[in-house]
């Protein structure tokens, strides 16, 4: 899996072979009138991949997300499907599926005739259209709701018809704008539970206030403020009390890993490390034995909850 | 384009209003062709009037008035709506180009006015039950009405590609296409605004006389809307 640091700087962990990214920005700025939304944010994506974009309202989350859709261009900086431009070829965009904010449905047509729609927009051919609307339905489980008029559906209903509606040509990437947004939790258990298994196959990009969604579903998240990103980093964040989490600049993960009382290591974002410590060590031992091998500790802290105190530690520093 | 095509067609078919408007404009149509026929009956052995001139081509310039209205409110339903409730995410994030999207909606909008210019065209075969009817200039009314209804729909989706709200939609599309009926009318139209009336190319069509001038008239308006409309898509993108 690669790695984009913040700064746009690429940092690649020792274990990973470098790979042409499935899904590529470098550099997107985009602008609307007397507002900057977003200025240099850049992602990449492998297959597998589930990216949850944080940020409060009007960071440039649903920016983003229309951007590697290809609905807006950028002003500068460029969206890459496998190496092809997403602006330059139409053709491109059929390997993408995408809900925006607002599932877009059209009231008057039934479930199957929209995801039929929906697939032909999409380039699905003739002979393989029934198919894929079928096997769809199944997945997002709507085959008791496939002859209903999408506009008398409930709010989980129209989501996930939303949902399937991004994923009926069997694309490589899903963008998915707030695919949770006002669901009860019920239905927020099985959204989260559908997304995960159109995961298997593909990348995700998914937007959300809500952090346990982000943390029950991404693999990775990039935080959003001002239409830059403050922070990114893979999850789950380490938790619990055998798991710490450390901030230093002059260290690797293999002098970090040699540390008695340290039985793995991982990079969280450039110069923070997701430390699990040995059966036998306790934090204050690591500490000794940090000291004593020359890391400058920057901050050495408990990981649960990681997540929330990251996104509220960048959202009051930036 | 296809994908589109038929989306618009089962929501076309699928909407009340769709139906309500056919069936206003058919109702209209069929009580003026019947008064026509009325005064036709009372004056043709008097005054030697041929029902292509007396009742036909009125009824192609009554149904082409009709159409001014009907087309605007069909189709506001379009791009406006869709960009309003999110619905152009999904159409702009797909493979189809503009230009497709655009034609796609077209047809579309022209398959439903079909019917509406089929049965025009009935109403006025109906003469030949009991009068001799020039049937080439028949047809040629017919397909006249066609163009014009073509034109209406290419400006009305021009017009929808340009913000989100349907009402205003329809009222611009009346108003620029009741200011084409109506421009080349006035006194102090020559030139440039004489050629952009549609009433003398659409009267000389709709009389039988198929002439290069008129059908470009037609031709090139509408393509131009179109093209505007695929423009307006295309920069909606960047905007």
């Amino acid at each position: 899996m690669s790695f984009i640091a913040a700064e746009g700087q690429p940092s690649v962990t020792p274990s990973d072979p470098p790979m042409t990214p499935l899904l590529s920005a470098r550099d997107l700025h985009r602008s609307y009138p007397g507002q900057q939304a977003l200025a240099g944010v850049s992602l990449s994506l492998q297959r597998g991949d589930i990216l949850g974009l944080l940020g409060r309202n009007g960071a440039g989350k649903s920016t983003t997300l229309r951007l590697l859709a290809g609905v807006l261009r950028p002003d500068r900086g460029h969206v890459q499907l496998n190496g092809e431009s997403l602006h330059m070829r139409h053709a491109t965009r059929a390997r993408i599926g995408f809900l925006p904010e607002r599932p877009p449905l059209y009231p008057e047509l039934r479930v199957d005739e929209y995801l039929r729609f929906a697939a032909r927009l999409r380039g699905v051919p003739r002979p393989r259209l029934r198919q894929a609307v079928d096997d769809i339905i199944e997945r997002c489980g709507l085959g008791a709701r496939r002859k209903r008029l999408c506009g008398q559906l409930s709010k989980g209903y129209r989501q996930r018809v939303g949902i399937a509606q991004a994923a009926v040509h069997d694309p490589d990437v899903l963008l998915l704008d707030e695919p949770g947004n006002g669901l009860d939790p019920v239905q927020n258990q099985d959204i989260r539970a559908l997304l995960k298994e159109l995961a298997t196959s593909r990348a995700i990009v998914l937007s959300s206030h809500v952090l346990p969604d982000i943390e029950a579903l991404c693999n990775r998240v990039l935080l959003l403020r001002q239409g830059r990103v403050v922070f990114e980093s893979r999850l789950p964040l380490a938790n619990g009390e055998r798991h710490l989490l450390l901030q230093t600049a002059d260290a690797d993960s293999a002098s970090i890993g040699a540390i008695d009382g340290i039985a793995s290591v991982s990079v969280q974002a450039p110069g923070c490390f997701a430390l699990t410590l040995a059966d036998e060590a306790t934090p204050a031992a690591v500490v000794r034995a940090l000291c004593r091998a020359g890391i400058a500790i920057h901050s050495l802290c408990p990981a649960g909850n990681r997540l929330e105190q990251l996104f509220a530690e960048t959202d009051d520093n930036a | 384009m296809k994908a589109l095509l038929y989306k618009d067609l089962i929501q076309l078919f699928a909407s009340p209003l769709a139906w309500i408007l056919l069936a206003i404009e058919q109702f209209v149509l069929a009580w003026i062709f019947l008064l026509q026929l009325d005064q036709f009956q009372a004056v043709q052995t008097r005054i030697g009037l041929n029902p292509n001139q007396a009742v036909i081509q009125p009824l192609y310039l009554n149904a082409a008035l009709i159409l001014l209205f009907i087309v605007p409110l069909l189709g506001m339903l379009g791009f406006s709506l869709e960009r309003r409730n999110g619905a152009l995410d999904l159409l702009l994030s797909s493979p189809a180009s503009p230009t497709a999207l655009v034609f796609g909606r077209f047809i579309a909008l022209l398959a439903w006015l079909l019917p509406a210019i089929l049965l025009c065209l009935a109403m006025a075969t109906s003469l030949a039950l009991g009068a001799a009817i020039d049937l080439p200039r028949l047809f040629a009314g017919a397909f006249a009405l066609l163009l014009c209804a073509a034109l209406y729909a290419a400006l009305t989706i021009w017009l929808s590609t340009l913000g989100d709200q349907p009402l205003a939609t329809a009222a611009a599309a009346i108003g620029a296409i009741l200011l084409l009926w109506l421009i080349g009318d006035s006194r102090a139209a020559g030139g440039v605004f004489s050629w952009l009336g549609i009433e003398a190319h659409f009267t000389r069509l709709a009389a039988g006389d198929l002439n290069a001038g008129d059908l470009g008239y037609f031709l090139a308006l509408g393509c131009g809307a179109l093209l505007a409309a695929t423009f307006q898509l295309q920069r909606s993108r960047e905007t």
